[in-house]
């Protein structure tokens, strides 16, 4: 896991540096002498060898420090950290819809394999994997905000409230709600073929109890598991929806910098989201010991 | 043949694949099938409903968009087969090499796409095109970045499982060059994985590219783009919904018959593998 943060960090240092258009030019007037060239330089700390700024890099990211936005000069942490919760409110509640729906949805396909139910809820979770989100959030506003009236089109609030959340959090969810569904289907399926529930069938357990309480907890555990790195990638996921619901999160943050080239800013979320994904991976491989006794790390493998 | 029969009795998947046959066609021969050219403004009937003349209507500009939305088949299916090949053909280097040679280089390939993995795919590609600047060939290499490291995992579980086989030790025993056995015993083994996983890649390439072109990051106009059409008819919602609903149906219908197809062919190949 080390390494790979290390690798996150060095990929985000070396497109920051690689990016086209001097920085330093970017907080210049047009008419700028050499010597104003030099100092905004040194105050940058692009005057130093790469090695050293990747050095002090890293020492900054330690102490919590992202860097200042190129047009505010805001430290960078504080501009993420004040649009956070606002995107992680909305990854949450997309994952709980899609968990409440996908759950189900895959359990009853399971159990009645091969029937209209389970062609027309995997086909369904087919179409959901196969919609761009921003085009079906488009024609939800079009549809619910604009022909109907019944929900807001855009923003989050004021004060925020839920009313606001539907809408975005329903469309992050859809192709997570498939993908869980067909999960859920395929782990059911394959429990229902192991030994233990023939035989606790043959011990004439009710078919009640067979499926709640020795089928789907063990169905359940790469389900669970796989909510957690869900729940990764849709933190990262949100960009597009932010942007057509106006939500004011870090995605449409990271969208507004990189249409005013604030690297910085762009580059911040970048790794505060791949640091996210190495973080809950982690804690996800860590839970399987938890759900699932028979399996156990070495220190090594940490 | 028992591999066809198989998979025809994916009726969704043959419907997939006959879809998908169908948009190269009309890719190519855009030019012959399209009423109008796309770049053709008729300031006479602007945004007019879908008729017998213009049968999905005309955009803001008075363009067709039934031809806009044919020529835009070129771009989604090159940058599908573009970024598909580019990750296809690296990460299956770069998982032959880790899963044949194993050890040292088997850490180290795996460890730099680790990193790669660490990303979210749209953030990634949005971030590589918003430092490379928009245009084609910059999405095209920001959608493939982004899949190397599924080509190169698959690829190395297949080699890892055939390595040890006999055929291969017996070839190696009789003194055949690595690359030899690589190319001619391990990539043929490979080769079916690799194919699933590519036609479902370009479902996602497709979607990608949509993304970046809806947010102003892919085609710039007056290129078409279905995603760049989408976000041109946005700011006409209200009055002339068709403008966004055509263009985001097709990508629908596309990247859907990608799915499915590959889906049935992974059923085909290998019913062990079934999602």
């Amino acid at each position: 896991m080390v390494p790979v943060l290390f690798g996150v960090l060095l990929l985000v240092f070396l497109i920051t540096h690689i990016i086209p258009g001097d920085p330093v030019l970017l907080m210049l007037d047009v008419s700028y002498t050499e010597e104003e060239y030099k100092e905004i330089q040194k105050f940058l700390g692009l005057d130093r060898p790469v090695h050293v700024q990747f050095l002090s890099y890293l020492k900054g990211i330690f102490k919590g420090d992202l860097g200042t936005s190129i047009h505010t000069s805001e430290p960078v942490t504080d501009r993420i950290l004040r649009r956070f919760p606002a995107t992680f409110v909305l990854a949450v509640t997309a994952l709980i819809i899609s968990a409440m729906v996908a759950i189900p949805i895959g359990i009853v396909s399971a159990l009645k394999r091969n029937s209209k139910i389970d062609y027309t809820s995997m086909v369904g979770a087919q179409i959901g994997i196969s919609m761009p989100i921003f085009w079906m959030g488009l024609m939800l506003i079009l549809l619910l905000s604009l022909y109907l009236d019944l929900l807001p089109s855009g923003g989050r609030g004021e004060p925020p409230d839920f009313i606001h959340l539907i809408l975005p959090a329903f469309c992050l969810s859809t192709p997570f709600m498939a993908m869980t569904a067909r999960l859920t289907r395929s782990c059911m399926l394959e429990v229902l073929r192991e030994n233990y529930i023939n035989a606790a069938r043959s011990r004439g357990l009710s078919e009640y109890s067979v499926i709640l309480k020795h089928a789907l907890r063990n169905a359940m555990i790469p389900v669970v598991t796989n909510l957690g790195l869900q729940l990764s990638r849709l933190l990262g996921g949100t960009v597009v929806i932010e942007v057509v619901f106006r939500w004011p999160g870090m995605g449409g943050l990271a969208f507004d910098s990189i249409m005013d080239r604030d690297y910085p800013i762009v580059m911040g979320v970048v790794l505060l989201v791949a640091v996210l994904f190495i973080v809950i991976n982690l804690i996800v491989d860590l839970s399987y010991t938890f759900f699932d006794p028979r399996i156990r790390y070495d220190k090594s493998s940490l | 043949m028992e591999f066809i029969k198989r998979f025809a009795k994916h009726r969704l998947a043959v419907v997939g694949g006959i879809f998908g046959i169908l948009l190269i066609l009309i890719a190519i021969f855009a030019p012959y099938i399209a009423p109008y050219d796309p770049n053709t403004m008729d300031f006479g009937s602007i945004m007019a409903k879908p008729s017998l003349k213009h049968l999905f209507g005309t955009d803001h500009l008075g363009r067709d968009l039934l031809s806009r939305i044919i020529y835009s088949a070129r771009v989604s299916l090159l940058v599908g087969v573009g970024a598909v090949c580019f990750s296809a053909f690296i990460g299956g280097i770069c998982g032959l090499a880790a899963g044949y040679f194993g050890k040292a280089v088997d850490i180290v390939i795996m460890r730099c796409l680790d990193v790669v993995w660490a990303f979210p795919p749209t953030l990634l590609a949005l971030a590589f095109v918003a430092v490379r600047g928009a245009s084609l060939s910059a999405v095209i290499l920001a959608i493939g970045i982004v899949g190397i490291p599924q080509y190169a995992r698959i690829v190395r579980s297949s080699v890892l499982s055939v390595k040890e086989r006999d055929y291969i030790l017996a070839a190696r025993a009789s003194g055949i060059g690595i690359m030899k056995i690589i190319f001619t015993h391990v990539t043929p083994n490979v080769l079916a994985p690799v194919i699933v996983v590519a036609s479902l890649g370009m479902a996602g390439a497709i979607m990608i590219e949509s993304i970046l072109s809806f947010l102003g990051l892919g085609m710039q106009p007056p290129a078409s783009s279905w995603g760049l059409m989408i976000s041109e008819g946005q700011k006409y919602l209200r009055t002339f919904p068709f403008f966004s609903l055509f263009p985001g149906l097709m990508i629908m219908l596309t990247v859907f018959s990608l799915n499915v197809f590959g889906d049935g062919l992974r059923d085909a190949w290998d019913p062990k593998l079934k999602a």
